[in-house]
């Protein structure tokens, strides 16, 4: 997977809460065998109006827009936010279904990175989700409420806004203040900052495994 | 220190506390259908990895399988995303329920018909919807492909920290026509789908010893939609009388059996165990339960009424607005006022032959007004039914019975709403366009629903029971 470290873009805004990865992508696409060429069709339902056209093309084997109509309600397809590459949303995004397809198509559209807000003691993203997105180096920062509003404002003020994530000093910097520092799970930041094989890592411990399997009693066996 | 059901059974599968505090976690039973896992094959084949431990992999097709011809698969990307599960299960040597089995069914049904969800289990699927087997107090819990293709190659998952405890406490029973469909969207509708993030529930009280273990399932199924990373009921006689019962091949026998039980009646929570939440609910006079909006948390008593844009508590006013535009209400709305065009019954919540025999009983001698789905989870469900005869019911109040798999629950396959038309499902989520681009989904119960598409609106079915 692709590793992370210090990274800056410019800002979308998507002022919506409990955005659910049926949403981020629905589930026609979900038949696809591939692990990528999810990005064109982020957020699907949303950012496409009436009149578009994407099926399934025999010979290419694939989805293909004959005709895209873009929704100019959807926040995303404003201009202001083109080539934007960090996402800041509401609370519990990534919610629903487990689909892996979630992250992909965030990357695949550009996204490296989330931002999102605590609820209470509720965490910004779902469980799942954010399993997910470490395991692709999608980068998810956790902010307080009022953080996540101030940033709202900022970009609302100054479309284009650039921010700069540091992952080794978990800080969220916008261009010309102020700074946000983030928590994060050590596990999970060492996996993010070397990008390392999960699986390769777990092979090593192959022998600790096979003890532990030594004692699985014979109920649980197979 | 007294421990709570999830301590145990989690702390007695961690493998390794890693420096960094993330815990490497022995899988015991794991659950792949075809959605989900063609890329972690890819990537097993690409490392040249192998199955660690492939007897403990069980594969089955469902979110695809049309419901009428079902071998007709005619959209071609689909129809390869099985073929590729049925070339996997031989190159990898995965036991797989296929079309030709009669166990095939829905991922989350079979599993406990096979006994091969049990008690005590680390269980995961790359499904959100494992949390069903907690039923039987396993730790379930879905993941993602790459996490998938983790436990093929390692049996093991690495967790970068312990979820927390929540308890649920269930106090009464449950009034006529009231289910645990009910139970479960009440409770979303308390915390709201984020309130159990970062734990893991335990069901308990009076309404859970009184469930059959169908009911327990539904609960747990639908922990998910608050959030939670897996649902758990201490296993009681009730969940050793069904593992018990007949034609569960993979659930211990014998001497074996004894042994697991011994073990299995320790998995109850201590005395002054820690919980990190709690929530305590009476159920005893609770009202059969409706979602009105886009997420699960959007619901209320059938009783009452959409509430005003500022009145639901987990979003702001302009979600609510999004919401109700996307569904085609208003704030203030009745709940019976809603229309119904559409009915499905079935789905890895309320696909289990418990379920039919609710939603049979309610239609015997009566006729629908929409088209009405029934669609059994299982090939079990599917014959356990038609020796009821439930097939005969269904049809003769003009419902359509079908097929096993996952249906209308979420269209991947021909069973698909049209744009507007609101559906009484007794599906778990009620997403924007999750049973088809525009389609305006109500959850509620088996019972619920049937009622519904005999009226052609949402009924409060308390009303209809003699
Ligand atoms: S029935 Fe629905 S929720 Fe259950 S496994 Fe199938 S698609 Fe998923």
């Amino acid at each position: 997977m692709e590793s992370f470290s210090i990274y800056t873009g410019r800002t979308a805004l998507l002022n919506r809460e409990n955005v659910d990865t049926d949403a981020i992508i629905p589930k026609q696409f979900l038949a696809r065998v591939q692990k990528s060429g999810y990005g064109p069709f982020l957020f699907f339902d949303w950012k496409n109006a009436p009149g578009t056209v994407c099926e399934i093309d025999d010979e290419a084997g694939d989805f293909v827009f004959r005709k895209q109509v873009l929704n100019p309600d959807f926040e995303l397809n404003h201009d202001t936010f083109a080539g934007a590459t960090i996402l800041v949303t509401k609370n519990n995004f990534g919610c629903g279904s487990s689909r892996e397809h979630a992250p992909w198509a965030l990357l695949g559209a550009g996204f490296r990175v989330v931002i999102a807000p605590r609820k209470d003691d509720v965490p910004a993203f779902a469980d799942i989700f954010r399993n997910n997105s470490i395991q692709n180096g999608l980068m998810l920062v956790e902010l307080a409420s009022a953080e996540v509003n101030a940033i709202f404002d900022r970009v609302n003020a100054n479309p284009g806004l650039e921010i700069t994530v540091d992952l080794p000093k978990q800080t969220v910097s916008l261009v010309g203040g102020p700074t946000f520092r983030f928590q994060i799970n050590s596990g999970a930041k060492q996996r993010l900052l070397t990008g390392r094989d999960e699986i390769g890592d777990t092979l090593v411990m192959a022998e600790k495994i096979a003890t532990y399997e030594s004692k699985v009693p014979a109920w649980c066996s197979l | 220190m007294p421990k709570t059901l999830f301590d145990k059974v989690w702390e007695a599968h961690v493998v390794e506390a890693m420096p960094d505090g993330s815990y490497l976690l022995y899988i015991d039973r794991h659950l792949v259908h075809e959605v989900t896992s063609p890329q972690a094959f890819e990537g097993l084949r690409r490392s040249g990895r192998k199955l660690r431990a492939p007897k403990r992999t069980l594969a089955v097709l469902d979110h695809n399988i049309p419901t009428v011809d079902r071998r007709n698969i005619t959209n071609p990307i689909a129809k390869k995303q099985v073929t590729e599960l049925e070339s996997n299960v031989r190159e990898f040597g995965i036991e797989f329920y296929g079309l030709d089995s009669d166990r095939q069914g829905i991922v989350h049904i079979i599993g406990p018909e096979l006994g091969f969800t049990l008690p005590g289990v680390t269980l995961v699927c790359g499904d959100s919807h494992t949390s069903t087997h907690g039923a039987f107090g396993a730790l379930a819990f879905g993941i993602g492909t790459s996490e998938v293709e983790h436990v093929l190659a390692t049996q093991c998952l690495m967790q970068s920290s312990k979820p927390l405890n929540f308890r649920v406490e269930l106090q009464g029973r449950l009034p006529r026509g009231v289910t645990s469909k009910d139970v479960i969207l009440r409770i979303i509708r308390e915390i709201g789908t984020a309130g159990g993030t970062g734990s893991v529930f335990e069901f308990c009280g009076e309404a859970i010893a009184a469930m059959s273990m169908e009911e327990r399932m539904s609960l747990c199924n639908m922990s998910i939609e608050a959030g939670a990373r897996a649902g758990m009921i201490a296993p009681d006689p009730t969940t050793f009388d069904y593992i018990q019962a007949q034609n569960r091949p993979f659930a211990p026998k014998g001497k074996v059996l004894t042994e697991a039980l011994n073990y299995w009646k320790t998995l109850q929570t201590d005395a002054g165990a820690h919980f990190d939440k709690e929530l305590v609910l009476n159920v005893s006079a609770l009202a059969p339960q409706v979602t009105w909006g886009t997420n699960p948390a959007m619901g209320t008593d059938v009783s009452g009424s959409i509430p005003a844009l500022d009145g639901y508590k987990h979003s702001s006013a302009a979600n609510v607005e999004r919401a109700l535009q996307y569904m085609g209400l208003k704030a203030g709305q009745k709940m019976t006022e809603i229309p119904i065009d559409l009915v499905f019954i079935g789905s890895c919540t309320n696909g289990r032959i418990e379920d039919l025999r609710a939603a049979a009983a309610f239609l015997q001698g009566k006729k629908v007004k929409v088209q009405t789905l029934v669609v059994p989870g299982s090939m079990q469900v599917k014959a356990q039914a038609e020796r009821e005869g439930l097939d005969h019911v269904f049809k003769q109040a003009g419902a359509k019975w079908r097929e096993p798999g996952c249906s209308m629950c979420l269209g991947m396959n021909p069973d698909i709403a049209a744009p507007g038309q609101h559906v009484a499902s007794t599906s778990n989520r009620n997403f924007e366009g999750r049973q088809g681009k525009g389609a305006r989904t109500h959850l509620m119960s088996p019972i619920m629903a049937a009622a519904a598409g005999v009226a052609g609106h949402v009924v409060d079915v308390r009303e209809k029971l003699y």
